[in-house]
């Protein structure tokens, strides 16, 4: 029975996302362009310029929709359900409002960088107090060992830190076509697995309801992408599996099953602090895909390789919690 | 005595990325096919192929606010923006001969690159650059002679 839930909540998942595509692609480039294209500026920039972004839309529908539904066919939605729903949204809510303002209004300023932290941490705190309300675990676990630190009220901003530090680190993943998709696949079908095997079945049903909806956007953004996810995809994916480990108590092993976002997101802070002490670029560009770009491998290799990475993280974050 | 961010800073205060008063530009390029180490990236002469500049050197650009940044940008690179690409550049060279006239030290400047200065001059809108290119490549060569007397 379990089993084919979990088959039809990728299924609708998939094809909700598919089908709302051919919908709001077209919509999503009116939005962007207005009634025509703009007239000034060199033909090769509007080219460049012309793939829509906030398609994450897509996805955000896809797994509202499928949540409620698949999980409502199992039992009935739970704190957990809901504690996912709040973070997914209102990180999607932040990513939208900051794409919206770039593309809808034409403004490349957005929203500031302080707006969306503010942003990110009132929705962090509103899940501490429900997760505490609840009385959920404030222990994190150290992985292959039996160390437990129980952090207390400490954990607000355990859950600040990783809500906002891994939502922007998939941000920052977001610069190739499928890229986001693909290792987020990976990485929620992974968790998909542990929460299965914890027996938390609303959150692997989630788990898989967000691996159906991007496999679905995949479709549409593999190179060359037809959508962009945008901020409302990225900020929204990244803070849904940070709450998918601190639900399932695996927050440590999140940081291995999403390797790929945590290493993007070093090469940037190590560029920086590199250019900063001495004045030298580690890598051609940051974050490390652009690199692998700049020094001749093609989008699609580059792309293919950080999947491939990203599977061998997750296998070996179901090992390690599973097996040894 | 290079151009910094914080000269930028104060012609343009539309600002994203990183913001670092002291970081040194050693090139302004208005190509993003010259190497251009350390510089700031204009997209003046063409569409503006951000990730070539950045792989030839580029640390920072100056971007017209009605143009859409490239989504491949990274969030902590350093973008100024104005309403016009042209004028923004005249006022960098004003703004630059002014801070070498009062400058000791003039051996370290910046260095202005453009792929084709002779259509600059050919152009009566960049033509004020080309003039301003050519006084501060002088004022540099004079800084490097009077070392060597």
């Amino acid at each position: 029975m379990m089993e084919q839930v979990i088959f039809f909540t990728i299924l609708a998942g998939f094809l909700i996302t598919v089908l709302l595509s051919p919908i709001f692609i077209p919509f999503l480039r009116r939005l962007k362009f207005g009634q025509s294209i703009r007239e000034e500026g060199p033909k090769s920039h509007q080219k460049k310029t012309g793939t829509p972004t906030m398609g994450g839309i897509m996805i955000l529908l896809s797994i509202t929709v499928t949540t409620l539904l698949m999980t409502g066919k199992f039992s009935e939605p739970t704190v957990k359900t809901y504690l996912l729903l709040l973070v997914t949204l209102g990180f999607g809510l932040l990513g939208f409002l900051d794409d919206f303002i770039k593309v809808a209004l034409k403004r490349n300023l957005g929203l500031t960088s302080k707006q969306k932290l503010l942003g990110q941490i009132i929705i962090s705190v509103i899940f501490y107090f429900v997760f505490r309300q609840n009385e959920f675990s404030t222990e994190v676990h150290i992985p292959l060992t039996d160390l437990s630190f129980d952090l207390g009220w400490w954990y607000v901003f355990f859950i600040i830190f990783w809500l906002v530090g891994f939502s922007n680190a998939v941000n920052l993943t977001d610069g190739l076509d499928g890229l986001v998709s693909g290792t987020s696949a990976i990485a929620f079908g992974a968790f998909a697995v542990l929460a299965w095997n914890q027996s938390q079945f609303e959150v692997s049903i989630f788990s898989v309801a967000v691996v159906g909806a991007v496999l679905g956007f995949l479709v549409f953004n593999a190179h060359p992408a037809k959508v962009f996810m945008g901020d409302t995809g990225s900020l929204a994916l990244g803070g849904a599996i940070a709450t998918i480990a601190i639900l399932t108590k695996l927050e440590i092993i999140l940081i291995i099953i999403g390797g790929v976002f945590v290493i993007e997101t070093l090469s940037v802070i190590l560029q920086v602090a590199s250019f900063k002490t001495t004045g030298k670029r580690i890598f051609r560009m940051s974050p490390l895909h652009h690199h692998y770009e700049l020094v001749g491998w093609s989008e699609w290799r580059v792309v293919v390789t950080f999947w491939t990475v990203g599977l061998l993280f997750a296998i070996l974050g179901i090992y390690i919690e599973v097996w040894v | 005595m290079y151009l910094t961010y914080g000269d930028l800073a104060k012609l343009f205060p539309n600002t994203t990325g990183i913001k670092d008063n002291e970081l040194q530009f050693h090139t302004v390029a208005a190509s993003s096919s010259i190497v251009q180490p350390k510089g700031i990236y204009l997209p003046i002469e063409e569409s503006g192929d951000l990730k070539e500049a950045i792989g030839n050197g580029a640390v920072a650009a100056l971007w017209n606010e009605k143009d859409e940044v490239p989504t491949y940008t990274p969030n902590q690179f350093p973008v100024f923006y104005t309403n016009d690409l042209t004028k923004g550049l005249k006022d960098i060279m004003e703004l630059y001969i002014e801070k070498i006239s009062k400058a000791e030290e003039k051996i370290s400047t910046t260095n202005f690159l453009f792929s084709d200065e002779k259509s600059l001059k050919e152009n009566e809108a960049t033509y004020d650059i080309a003039v301003m290119a050519e006084n501060l490549y002088e004022a540099s060569e004079n800084a490097k002679r009077e070392r060597r007397g």
